[in-house]
This record gives structure tokens, sequence and C-alpha cells, in this order.
């Protein structure tokens, strides 16, 4: 069964009659990754929040989203709050401000798992801490009891992909997760991601400009512009022979950007290391 | 955190010092003289030899400086001299007249705080609702009225109209209640205005979206978005105290009470000069103090802040 | 400038406008529209309700209530313009001298600023009346010593951010004197900052300067002003509370009016006014709508 099903959802803004998104359809199967590729202000970000009824007051959100087959009501916050954290996870691109200034990362760590486990704190610090270890993070103990401005961005962003690994969605979306991060960053960030869904079977809603990194994580690509799709299908097929000419505009790009790097790289005849990411943090 | 606290400590010194200089250039500028004033309330006919004895007595006959440094000195003391109406010492007159007002603030600050705060929170969780546009709308007027003009109003419905309260004077918990109010009104406008805007600021932050992604509830929610909003705020709620001090003027005055605003005015129309002097030193000074207090108390709470070496 | 448009389109704002130059215009004609003399009393006629020749009937003198609300007007709404006035003024000439010439003159003032602002302004006020003594130009003249230092320092951090930005091109364009480009820059960024400011503060300056002759600290009787004419209804208020009406309104009208004028300009001035339907990270909608 479609894991997660999506059917017309568009978005309007109430205050000037604009038309934000138009019309998505698409669905996402269990163990696998979606990426939504477009460029800045095509609106990814604001599918995922139309997703979660996160949307600001005065946008209209309407469509069908299935999960499980079930459709998500519209007006139970209560409801919905319940699938926030627990069976939709998300990660956000400025880790720097996601999290709350006034208290320790351990403190939000555990009252995220308790309220959407239902464990004790003591239960829920270990399992956080089991988590940022499974993530890299060694000194596990000492970063929870850091405030947010003590750590790094990249720090912070592992814990959030902590966070979610520890409670196992169904699924995660991933708001540009790589692009504040440098490439090495980048590489660590994209391995976690094939290691939750190894480990966990989460299906994984990645959005992205990044087509590079795109290619290597999803089996399915959503292509928006300008708030509506442009094109949705198998991955490889889009990259490959995109049918349209956004897609292709893009695809091209990304390939005029990367293949001068490749010719120097080949002509260098030089076996790139594959070098495992220090422990080092 | 100490280098913090000594650094603002430190600052402050030449303010206050600037302050203590002001205050005494200022009673030397005023037009009359001192001692002439001293002996014409004192119903002494102020001849000439009395004058200059008077002079004498004051010390007004020494240079300027040394005056300030002899007054200084003094007023570390809390010796500001005799009060030229009645010779008592003025930080006796002052001294008995305090409490009146410090009872007075202290109500009006648990009003203040109390319904600014509920107030601020409600029409933040209900942004855009008709309570909210109906309570900024009260705000809006309320700043623009002047509460001289509220406490007569409140006096004549209350005291005189329905007879609930008594129109002056100092007795009991009632009497209290329509000069607290009247006091409070302007800060309740005000600071109910700070709390909503900070919360509504806040809840579009960030990490309250990230803290709604997680699923943490509604409550937990607020509880974040509350404790950034007073965090900002400690500050403006912090200087209410020193605010609601010094503005009993005109409530006292309305209501007869008893404090050290009634006791300033009187002290200007009879040109009373040392307590008009301590008046202001007592009160700059108060406002500097708890100015620093509060920022220090604000960073203490701020861990970004707190745990600066 | 674009401030004057988004201004204009908010009707609440002009009809404030409106309504401000009426009262002034009333105030400023006053003799003419007045129906009788503000300070000729009438004791045979006093305390009496609305009428003919006294439509806001009278006071316990005998004296007509809406003559002395008009001519009033000049006292109140008068002198806290004019105090207003050279309290920029003073502002502005400390402000662009400390900004433009720095060094010492610039230390000294900005350090006497900083004192004088740690001063809580009812305070410092009440010490300058005190001083002074009670009168009209003595509250005029402990409003303006209380505020100059907001405004000084406010147009000295705008004189300095200019300076700054423009010392290169002083140094490039020959012939173009540095008033020309204070004129041209300087003032229309100062300008909209000190319209927030003034409108805001006139409406403070109305109530001390009503509630300190309240107080019985400013104007002397006979001279019509709202707070003195409310100290006087005050003293009637059990046989005729009606008549602490049209003085308090009054006042609550004028200070709203300015209220209103100084939160639109600072809202409209916000940069985040024009882009309140830009949320972070959403650059399509922040696209759509720099294009409008």
């Amino acid at each position: 069964m479609t894991l997660l099903k999506v059917e017309n959802l568009s978005v309007t803004d109430l205050r000037n009659g604009e038309r934000i998104l138009h019309g998505l359809t698409f669905s996402l199967e269990p163990n696998s990754c979606l990426a939504i590729v477009g460029e800045s202000g095509s609106g990814k970000s604001m599918t995922c929040k139309a997703l979660l009824q996160l949307t600001n007051p005065w946008l209209e959100v309407k469509g069908s989203v299935y999960l499980h087959g079930k459709e998500i009501p519209k007006n139970n916050p209560n409801e919905m709050q319940k699938i926030r954290g627990k069976k939709i996870s998300m990660i956000l691109q400025d880790a720097m401000t996601a999290f709350d200034p006034l208290y320790t990362i351990g403190y939000q760590i555990e009252e995220t798992l308790c309220t959407n486990l239902k464990m004790s704190k003591k239960a829920a610090q270990a399992m956080g801490i089991e988590a940022m270890n499974r993530m890299g993070i060694y000194d596990a103990k000492n970063v929870i009891k850091k405030y947010p401005h003590q750590l790094s961005g990249g720090m912070l962003q592992r814990c959030m992909i902590a966070i979610a690994m520890a409670i196992e969605p169904d699924i995660m979306i991933a708001d540009e997760p790589t692009t504040a991060l440098d490439a090495i960053n980048q590489r660590d960030v994209v391995e976690q991601f094939e290691l939750l869904q190894r480990t966990t079977g989460t299906a994984i809603l990645f959005i992205s400009h990044d087509l590079g990194v795109v290619q290597r994580l999803a089996q399915k690509v959503l292509v928006m512009k300008e708030g509506s799709c442009v094109e949705y299908g198998d991955a490889n097929q889009i990259f490959r022979r995109p049918q349209n000419d956004y897609t292709r505009y893009l695809v091209e790009t990304r390939m005029a950007l990367s293949q001068p790097f490749r010719k120097i790289m080949d002509r260098e005849e030089v076996e790139v290391v594959n070098v495992k990411s220090a422990e080092c943090i | 955190m100490r280098n913090y606290i000594i650094r603002r400590i430190l600052l402050i010194i030449p303010i206050l010092i600037g302050i203590s200089f002001i205050s005494f250039l200022l009673i030397n500028l005023n037009p009359s003289d001192p001692a002439e004033v001293a002996l014409r309330v004192n119903e002494i006919v102020p001849t000439d030899e009395a004058v200059t004895a008077m002079r004498e007595e004051l010390g007004l006959d020494k240079p300027f400086f040394q005056r300030y440094i002899i007054w200084l000195g003094n007023s570390l003391r809390l010796d500001f001299g005799n009060s030229y109406v009645n010779n008592k010492p003025v930080s006796g007159e002052i001294l008995n007249a305090l409490p009146a007002t410090l009872y007075l603030a202290a109500v009006a600050l648990i009003m203040t705080l109390g319904i600014s705060m509920i107030a601020g929170i409600l029409c933040a969780i209900f942004e855009d609702s008709i309570g909210d546009k109906i309570t900024r709308g009260i705000i809006f007027v309320a700043t623009a009225m002047p509460n001289f003009w509220v406490g007569l109003l409140l006096m004549w419905l209350f005291a005189v109209k329905l007879d609930l309260f008594p129109t002056s004077g100092m007795r009991g918990f009632t009497s209290v209640v329509l000069p607290a109010t009247t006091l409070s009104l302007s800060y309740i406008a005000i600071y109910t205005r700070l709390i909503r805007n900070s919360m509504i600021q806040n809840k579009n932050e960030n990490y309250i979206l990230y803290g709604r992604i997680r699923g943490l509830g509604n409550w937990v929610i607020i509880k974040h978005i509350l404790k950034n909003s007073i965090q900002s705020s400690i500050t403006a709620l912090g200087m209410s105290i020193p605010k609601l001090i010094s503005g009993t003027v005109i409530v006292e005055n309305i209501f007869a009470w008893p404090g050290i605003g009634r006791l300033c005015v009187s002290a200007i129309f009879n040109r009373d000069y040392p307590i008009i002097q301590a008046y202001i030193v007592m009160m700059a000074t108060l406002f500097v103090v708890c100015n620093l207090l509060v920022d220090i108390f604000s960073a203490f709470l701020d861990p970004r802040i707190r745990r600066m070496t | 400038m674009n401030v004057w448009g988004k201004f204009k389109s908010s009707k609440l704002a002009i009809g404030c406008l409106i309504l401000l130059v009426i009262i002034v215009l009333l105030g400023v004609m006053a003799p003419l529209v007045a129906p009788n003399d503000p300070v000729e009393t009438n004791v045979r006629e006093k305390l009496s309700g609305s009428s003919l020749q006294y439509p806001f009937g009278t006071d316990q003198l005998g004296r007509c209530v809406l003559s002395r609300l008009l001519y009033g007007i000049r006292t109140t709404v008068g002198m806290s313009i004019l105090t207003m006035i050279i309290t920029i003024s003073i502002g502005t000439i400390l402000g662009v001298v400390a900004g433009y010439f720095r060094g010492w003159v610039d230390e000294m003032v900005m350090r006497l600023c900083d004192v004088m602002l740690s001063f809580p302004s009812e305070v410092m006020i009440l010490a300058i009346v005190g001083m002074l003594g009670p009168g009209l130009e003595n509250i005029i003249i402990a409003n303006i010593i209380a505020k100059w230092a907001w405004y000084t320092r406010m147009i000295r951090a705008i004189v300095v951010q200019y300076m700054g930005k423009n010392y290169i091109h002083f140094a490039k364009v020959v012939g173009c004197s540095p008033l020309h480009i204070m004129k041209k820059h300087l003032f229309p960024g100062a300008l909209g900052e000190i319209v927030v400011l003034a409108s805001l503060d006139t409406g403070t300056v109305i109530l001390s300067v009503s509630a300190l002759s309240f107080l019985g600290l400013g104007v002397q009787a006979p001279t019509p002003e709202w707070g003195m004419m409310l100290n006087e209804a005050k003293n009637i208020m059990i046989t005729h509370p009606t008549k602490m009406l049209p003085p308090g309104i009054a006042i609550l009208l004028v200070v709203s009016a300015f209220n209103f004028i100084g939160d639109k300009v600072r809202d409209i001035m916000d940069p985040k006014y024009v882009d309140r339907r830009v949320k972070k990270g959403d650059f399509a909608k922040s696209r759509k709508s720099i294009s409008n």
C-alpha cells in the first residue's frame, strides 16, 4: 500500500488571492526516497509545511493527503499533532535557529522523545545519547548539557537527524539538509540518510536543489517550478531522458558545472581514496 | 559573567557622578537666593545682615566645587540638609513619606504585572481575534488618556456615585484601590502591548516551527514562547518598578495620598529646595541602580551571556 | 517618497491628520471662532448647561467652556508643538555637530546625552519646574531640557551613518558641497525617524503640560488650558461631574491623533511592513511582492 499519497495539493494566499502551489499530486512508497527538486522559491518548503499543516493562518490549503491509505483530516489539530514527529518527521534547513536558545539540547531531545514515544525522562535521555552515538557524536553525554549557541551548525543538524532516527517515523522529510553545509559534511549527511533507510526502513522525502545529492539517494523525482509540478517519475529516467524543457535545463546546468571538474579529475588519473569521515568532530 | 557584572558596575559610576553633578547644578540655577527664601519662610525679615549670616550658615559663600564636594559627601551619608519649611531634616521627611508611596507602588506593580501578563499572553495566543482587537483598541485609548482624568473619573464613579471606595487618604485596604488602579492603568497598557508583541514575534521564530514539527503539544509550545518573551521583556518589566515609584506624583495629588510625590509637589510650591533636590537625586539614582540590577538579572537568565567568560 | 503614498492609503491616518490640522486652525483662529470671551466671567450664569450662547455650558466662574476649550488649543497644543520644534532644532544642531566633527566634541556631547537620558523624564521635568518655579515658560523649558538628548542621539547616529557612506563621495565629487549631499540623503532618512519620534513625543508633551497645569505648576489663572480646566472641574465634581468631560475628551482626541499618526508612520517605515507576506526562505513570494 502506498505510504503517502498526495492529491491535488494547492495553497492560496487569502490576502491577495495569489496561488502558491498548484495542484501537486505525488506518492511515496515505503522504504523509498522521493526527491523534490527545483530552484529556490519554487515552493518546495511550502509543500512540506502544507503536508504538516504548519502553514501561516492566511494561507488556505486544499487537496487531500493520505497516510497509510487514510486521509489526514484538515480541521483536527490534535490528530495532526499526533502525526507530526511520530509518523512524519522533518529536518529543517537552518539548524542553528531550530532549537530554543534558552534550553539545553538534552532537554529538547528529551521532551521530543517523551512526547512522541511516551517514555520516562531517563529512558528518553538514554535513547537520545544512543541515537547521537549512531550519528557519530561520541561525547554525547557532554553535548546534551550544552546550549544551542555552543554547538556548530553541523552538530545541530546531526542532532536533528538523531532525534528523527530515534523516533523511527514512517516518513522523514529533509528540507535542504545539505545546502548550508560544506562538501565533507554534505557527504556525511547523505550517508546518515542512507544509514537511516537501511536500518529503519523510513521513507524519505528529500528536498533539494542539489541534483548531485538527489541522484545518489532518490528513486523517484518530482520537479517543481513556480509552485507547479513539471515532471514526476523515475529518477534515472528523469536525469537521463528528461521530458520537460525545464528539467532538461536543470540537468544540463548541473552537468555543465560538474563536467569540467570531472575532466580535471580524469586527467589526473589519481585514484581518489575514499577517506572515511574522521572521528574528530 | 563576573566580568560582565564588573564592567556594568564600572560603567554606571561616571553616570552616577554625572547625575549628582547635574542635580547640584540644577539646585544652584534657581533664580531666587536660597538664603533669602530660607529667611522668608521662617518669617524672618531678610535684612542684609540676616541674609549674609544665613548664607554663611548654609555654606553658600564657599566656591562652587567646594560646595559640590561637601554636598556630595553629605548626600552619600544621606544627609540632605534641613527643610526650608519646617527646618526638619530632609531625609527624615522623605523617610516618613516613603512607605506610603512604596505601598501604593507595590499594589500597582502587582496589578500591572498580573493583568498585563495575562492579557498579553491571551492576545498573543488568540492573535487577531475579536478579543485581541478590542484589547488593542483599549490599549491605544488608554495610552492617550491623561491619567489625572482617569483618576478623577474613577473617583467620581466609584467613590462619589457608588460610594464603594474612599475619595482620599490612606486608611485601610479600600483606600488604595482607586489610586493603584489609576497609577497602573497606563503601565498595564504599555506592558500588555510589549508582552503581546514579544510573544507574537517569538511565535514566528524557527525554533517554534521546529517544536511543532517535533510534535510538541500546544502547552509546551506556549511555554517555550513565554520563556523567550519574558527573557526579552525582563528589562522593561523590571524598569516598571522605578517608574511606578516616581510616577505617583499625580495620583498622590488627586487622592491626597501621603507619599513622596505629594511631598515633592508641595515642596515645589513652597520653594523648599532641599526636599526637591533630595527627591531628584533619590529618583535618578533609583533608576540607574534598578536598570543595572535588571540588566544583570536578565543577563544571568540568558545562557548565551551567562556562559560568556 | 513611498512613505507618504502608503500613509495616504490609510483612511484613518489621513483622518487623524485632517483632525489635527482642523484643531490647529481652530486654535489659530480662536478669536474668530469662539462664541465668547474665554476669560470673561459671568457669575450669574455659572455652571449652566448647554445653551445657544454657551454651547458647552459655563464653568464655575461663568466662563464659556467652549471658548475656553478653543483658546486652550493655543496653550495646550500650541505650546506643545512649539516645545517640540525647539527640542528638535536643538537636537538637530547638536546631533549634526557631534556627528560631523566627531572627536572630542562628539565624545562630550554623547556623554552628556548619556547622563541626561539616565534621568527619568518626569523627574527631570519636576526638578526643573521645581527650580524655576511654576509657570508656562518654565514647563516648556523643562520639557525641552528633558527631551533634547533623544533627538541629539538619533540625529547624530544618522549623520555618522551617512558620513561613513558618503565620505568617499565627498572626496571625489568636486564642487558638490556637503550641504547638498546632506540635504539630498540625510534629510529623507532622518525625516521619517524624526516624524515618528516627534508625533509620539508631542502626545507625551501635551500630557505632561496638561498634567503640570493640573497640579497648578503650569499656567496661571485665568489663562485657558485644558489641564487647568480639569483642575477646576475637580472641585465641583460632586455637583457637576459633566464639567470634567470636555477638557478630558479634548486631550484624549488630540493625543490619540498624534499617537496614531506616529504609530502608522513607524509601521510603514519598518522594513517588515512591505515584506509581511515574505517568510523566511520563501523566495517565490518575495520575488512576486518586489515586482509588485
